[in-house]
């Protein structure tokens, strides 16, 4: 693996930290949803180390979740709204 | 990377296979947690009322909690650097960092909890007057609170045994999850 300057994990924990704060304050659905993708990302990238595995491994992880996030709450979820 | 490869002299994706397992575990455990969250989300598009936030949780606390924990991330991403440099000295000061950041948002979760138990919370009721809220709420914390104290004995298991660069490697991607699932109940329980 190669190595990752320590000052990019900081620079990351601001963006988090600056996405957080911006998501207490301003609290709109679409900026808090846009949020969580956003802060998601750049632990999976950064902190997790995604960015830097094989592509295709990488693929591999994000599809899956990203299919089953689209099932769930694509899918089921909004069928609440008609209960 | 890693000594041991698998058989035929090919390691899928160049890693080692335990951490092509930790993927697979994480990948399972972020599909019990979207199931929380999309019960949760149903659960409270399909009620007609749903107890106000700002009358149920303190957000300054919870920001802070929120805070201790992207940190916490911030100081094993740290200690996972060192450990691949080889830098024991800075690895041991980063992982007991990350550790002490565990603890403190236990501490501060076992607070919050204990402050809404004395104010009648239980999982079939609550003051606010949703029975599911409260059932979400203890359910879905609780397992990510679990999730937390058992990522802090990892981590002090890691930190005991002096592991090498791929044992804390492994560590750090557990303790990023649990970072990243936070994310999503920061968002869905405390903010929308």
């Amino acid at each position: 693996m190669e190595q990752v300057a320590y000052r990019t994990y900081w620079l990351a924990w601001l963006t988090l930290l600056v996405i957080t704060l911006g998501m207490v304050f301003v609290q709109l659905q679409a900026v808090l949803v846009l949020g969580m993708i956003a802060k998601a990302t750049i632990i999976g990238a950064w902190f997790m180390h995604l960015r830097y595995e094989r592509l295709e491994f990488t693929i591999i992880i994000m599809a899956s979740i990203f299919v089953t996030a689209l099932i769930l709450f694509g899918l089921i979820v909004p069928d609440g709204l008609a209960m | 990377m890693h000594a041991a490869r698998w058989q035929g002299g090919v390691s899928p994706w160049g890693m080692s296979w335990q951490k092509l397992m930790m993927w697979l575990f994480i990948v399972s455990d972020a599909l019990l947690f979207a199931g929380f969250l999309a019960a949760y989300g149903f659960q409270r598009l399909a009620a007609e009322t749903w107890p106000d936030r700002n009358r149920v949780f303190h957000m300054e606390f919870i920001t802070a909690m929120t805070f201790i924990l992207i940190s916490s991330s911030a100081t094993m991403a740290t200690a996972v650097g060192a450990a691949k440099r080889g830098d024991a000295k800075t690895m041991a000061r980063f992982l007991a960092l990350t550790i002490l950041g565990g603890l403190c948002f236990l501490g501060m979760q076992a607070f919050e909890w204990t402050t809404l138990i004395r104010q009648g919370a239980r999982l079939t009721t609550n003051p606010w007057g949703v029975p599911a809220f409260s059932a979400f709420f203890f359910m879905i914390t609780g397992f990510h609170g679990t999730h937390v104290l058992i990522g802090v004995i990892i981590l002090l298991v890691t930190a005991w045994k002096r592991a090498s660069g791929d044992g804390v490697e492994l560590a750090g991607l557990y303790w990023h999850f649990v970072d990243l699932v936070w994310v999503f109940i920061f968002g869905c329980f405390y903010l929308i």
